[in-house]
C-alpha cells in the first residue's frame, strides 16, 4: 500500500513537473512574440523608408547607361521602339516620384496592424523590384560590351529589357498598393490623410494596373522572331497621363493640403468619388485604358446633367491637364 | 492575546502621527492663492515698464514686448532684434493675461501654484540680464554686441519658454475643468434650438477654445524657432525667412478684431483643429531628429549633408516644410482659414 503511495506521489509529482514546464514553454513563446513582433513592424518603417532606393533611372549613371541602349534602338531598324524607350523614362520618373512621396510620411507610420499585414507585401515586392533593377543594369551594360549589333540583336535585347521592366513595374506597382494601405491606415486623423489623398493614391494604382497590362499585351505578341508589324505600341497617352497625374497631385500636393481647409476641394473630391456608383464602374482602369496618344480619355457615357458633371470633373482630374 | 492589546495601541498610534504630519505637510494654497499669484503677476509685468513695454504700432498689439531688445553691430549702427522673440513672447503673455481670472472658480487651479513661481523666476533672471544690458549699453565705451546682448537675448527665450510652459499649464487646468466638455452639444444646441442655448457662455467658450488653438499654433513656432533654431536668425536661409514671415502673419491675423466664428463654420473648424493636432505630433516628431541649428549651420542647409548623418532627415525636413514652409503649407492653410471664418 505504502508502495502504491509512493508510485502515485511519484507520477503526480511527474504529471506537476510536466504541467510547469508546459507553462513555462508557453510563456517563453508569449515573451517572444510579444518582443519580436513590434520589432518586425518598425523594421518595416525602415524598410518603407527606403522604397527610394528601388527607383529605376533615376540617377545619372542609371540614365546614361540607358541612353546607350537608346542609341542602338535609334540606329537600326528596330527604331521604332524609341517611342516606347522614351515613355520608360517618363513612367520610371513618375513612379520614383510616387516613391519618394510613400517615403516621406511612413517614416512616421504607426506600427499597427495594417502596417504587420502589409509588411511581407511591401518587403517582398521591393525586394523583388531591387533585384529586377540590378537585372535591368546588367542587361543595360552589356550592351556596349558585345560586338553583335545587328537588328534581331537589338530586337532581342528590347525584348529582354522590356519583359525585366515589367517585372519591375507589377512589382513595384504591388509594393505601392500596400504601401498606399499602410498611408490610409497608419496615421491618426491627419490633415494629409482625407478624401483627397486616397482618391489620388488609388488612381495611381490605377494607372499603373492599366498601364502594366498594356505592357503584358505587347509582351504577349511582340517575341522574339516575330515580325516586325506584330508590334503595336499604343501605352503612350497612359504614360503621359500617369506623369501629369503624378506632378499635378504627388509632387504638388496642393489638393491634399488644401481639402480640409477649401470647400471647393471638398466639392471637387465628393463629385469624383460618386463616378463609379453613378457609371456603374468599380475603379478608373476603364478610363484611363481609353486614353489616346494625347492622355485623353475617350470613353463616354450617355449622361444627365449631373452626371456629365460628375464625369467631366472625374476625367479633367484623371487627365490632370495643367490649367 | 496579549500582544494585540499591545500592538494595537503602537498602530493606533502610528496612523495618529501620519495623519498629523499628512496634514500639517500638506500644501493649503487654494485656487484663490493662485488667482491673486496670477493677478499680481501680470500687474507686476505691466508696471514694469522699463523691461516690458506696451507697443501697439507692431503687428500684435501687447503690453509685454522687450524693452531694448537689440543690438549694434559691428560698425556700432542699431539693429532691432529678432522679431520672433517679441511676438511669440506678447502672445504667450497675452494669453495668460486674457484668461488667467478663471483659475478663481476652479479649484483644480490651486495645482498651478509652481507654474506661477516658475514663470516670476524666469522673469528674474531674464531681468537680470536686461538690467546688466543697460548698465553696460549706457556707460561703455566699447561695443556691446556679442556681451550682455546675447545673455540678455538666452535669458529672453527661456523667459518665453517659460511663459507658454505657463500658459498651457492654466490651458490644461481650464480644459480639465471641462470647461470646453460641451462645445460640440452646444454647436448642435445652436443650430437646431438657437433660443436655449446660452449666448454668452457659448461665445465666451468659443472665445477660449479659438484663443487656445493659436497659442498652438504660436508654440508650434516656437518650438521650431526657438527650440529646434535655438533662437538665432538665419537672415540667409530662405525657409527661416519665410517660416518668420509666416508667425508675423500670423501675429498680425489674430490681432483683427474677432467676428467670432459662424455656427455652420465651428464644426468645420473644431475638425481641422483636432486633424491639425494629429499633424502637429507628426511635426513634433520629425523636430525630435531633425535640428533646425544644425540643418543650417552645420550642413549648410543642405538635406543631403545632413541626411548622411541623419538617416530619415529628407523625410523630417519634407514634414516641417509641409507643415510651415513649403507651398501651401498646413499653418498657411490654417491662418486663411480663420482670416476667413474669424478674423474678417
Amino acid at each position: 500500500m505504502a508502495k502504491n503511495k509512493d508510485n502515485q506521489s511519484n507520477g503526480n509529482g511527474k504529471r506537476w513537473v510536466t504541467f510547469i514546464a508546459i507553462l513555462v514553454l508557453i510563456a517563453i513563446i508569449v515573451v517572444l512574440i510579444v518582443i519580436f513582433i513590434p520589432a518586425n513592424t518598425s523594421d518595416a518603417k525602415r524598410i518603407l523608408n527606403d522604397v527610394s532606393s528601388s527607383s529605376y533611372l533615376n540617377d545619372e549613371d542609371e540614365k546614361s547607361a540607358y541612353q546607350t541602349v537608346g542609341e542602338k534602338l535609334s540606329s537600326s531598324t528596330k527604331s521604332y521602339y524609341m517611342t516606347e524607350y522614351n515613355d520608360i523614362l517618363l513612367l520610371s520618373e513618375g513612379i520614383s516620384d510616387v516613391l519618394q512621396f510613400y517615403d516621406d510620411y511612413l517614416v512616421f507610420a504607426k506600427d499597427n496592424k495594417v502596417l504587420s499585414s502589409n509588411y511581407k507585401t511591401i518587403r517582398n515586392n521591393l525586394n523583388r523590384v531591387k533585384s529586377s533593377k540590378e537585372d535591368l543594369n546588367e542587361l543595360v551594360a552589356t550592351v556596349n560590351s558585345l560586338e553583335e549589333d545587328s537588328d534581331s540583336y537589338v530586337k532581342n535585347l528590347w525584348i529582354d529589357f522590356r519583359g525585366e521592366y515589367v517585372n519591375w513595374l507589377e512589382s513595384n506597382a504591388k509594393a505601392i498598393s500596400a504601401l498606399n494601405n499602410c498611408y490610409q491606415g497608419c496615421f491618426d486623423n491627419t490633415l494629409s490623410n482625407n478624401l483627397a489623398s486616397s482618391t489620388i493614391l488609388t488612381t495611381v494604382d490605377n494607372y499603373l494596373t492599366s498601364i502594366i497590362n498594356k505592357f503584358n499585351a505587347i509582351i504577349d505578341v511582340d517575341k522574339k522572331n516575330t515580325l516586325d508589324d506584330v508590334y503595336s505600341y499604343s501605352i503612350s497617352g497612359q504614360i503621359l497621363g500617369f506623369s501629369r497625374f503624378v506632378n499635378s497631385y504627388i509632387v504638388d500636393t496642393t489638393d491634399i493640403v488644401c481639402y480640409n481647409f477649401e470647400t471647393t476641394y471638398q466639392g471637387k473630391y465628393n463629385l469624383i468619388n460618386q463616378f463609379c456608383e453613378t457609371f456603374a464602374e468599380s475603379d478608373f482602369i476603364v478610363l484611363i485604358d481609353s486614353m489616346d496618344a494625347e492622355g485623353n480619355i475617350t470613353k463616354t457615357y450617355e449622361t444627365t446633367d449631373m452626371q456629365t458633371t460628375i464625369f467631366e470633373i472625374t476625367k479633367s482630374f484623371i487627365e490632370a491637364k495643367e490649367g | 492575546m496579549a500582544k494585540r492589546k499591545f500592538l494595537l495601541p503602537i498602530l493606533a498610534l502610528i496612523l495618529i502621527v501620519g495623519s498629523i504630519s499628512m496634514v500639517a505637510c500638506s500644501d493649503k494654497t487654494t485656487n484663490t492663492d493662485v488667482y491673486n499669484s496670477y493677478l499680481q503677476t501680470i500687474e507686476k509685468f505691466t508696471a514694469d515698464t522699463s523691461f516690458l513695454v506696451e507697443n501697439n504700432a507692431n503687428v500684435y498689439g501687447s503690453k509685454f514686448y522687450f524693452d531694448n531688445f537689440n543690438y549694434k553691430t559691428p560698425t556700432g549702427v542699431k539693429m532691432d532684434d529678432d522679431a520672433n522673440y517679441q511676438t511669440l513672447n506678447a502672445i504667450g503673455l497675452n494669453f495668460i493675461e486674457k484668461h488667467y481670472d478663471m483659475t478663481n472658480e476652479i479649484k483644480k487651479a490651486r495645482s498651478l501654484k509652481n507654474s506661477i513661481e516658475d514663470l516670476n523666476e524666469a522673469y528674474d533672471l531674464v531681468k537680470v540680464e536686461y538690467d546688466m544690458l543697460i548698465m553696460i549699453d549706457s556707460d561703455a565705451t566699447y561695443q556691446i554686441y556679442n556681451g550682455y546682448s546675447t545673455r540678455y537675448k538666452w535669458g529672453a527665450r527661456d523667459f518665453i519658454n517659460q511663459v507658454y510652459e505657463c500658459a498651457f499649464d492654466l490651458a490644461d487646468v481650464i480644459i480639465e475643468s471641462g470647461y470646453l466638455d460641451d462645445i460640440e452639444e452646444l454647436v448642435a444646441d445652436y443650430s437646431q434650438q438657437e433660443e436655449q442655448v446660452d449666448l454668452e457662455l457659448w461665445n465666451s467658450k468659443l472665445e477660449f477654445y479659438i484663443d487656445y488653438q493659436n497659442l498652438l499654433v504660436a508654440n508650434d513656432f516656437r518650438l521650431l524657432l526657438l527650440e529646434s533654431g535655438q533662437g538665432q536668425q538665419f537672415e540667409g536661409n530662405s525657409d527661416y525667412v519665410n517660416i518668420s514671415l509666416l508667425l508675423q502673419s500670423f501675429a498680425q491675423t489674430i490681432s483683427t478684431a474677432s467676428n467670432q466664428l459662424l455656427d455652420d463654420a465651428t464644426m468645420a473648424y473644431r475638425n481641422i483643429n483636432n486633424m491639425l493636432a494629429s499633424e502637429r505630433q507628426l511635426m513634433q516628431e520629425a523636430l525630435e531628429d531633425f535640428n533646425l541649428y544644425e540643418f543650417i549651420e552645420n550642413y549648410g542647409g543642405s538635406v543631403d549633408a545632413y541626411e548622411k548623418e541623419e538617416r530619415y532627415a529628407k523625410a523630417y525636413y519634407n514634414e516641417l516644410s509641409k507643415y510651415f514652409s513649403a507651398e501651401n503649407n498646413f499653418i498657411s492653410q490654417y491662418i486663411s482659414y480663420i482670416q476667413s471664418n474669424i478674423y474678417s
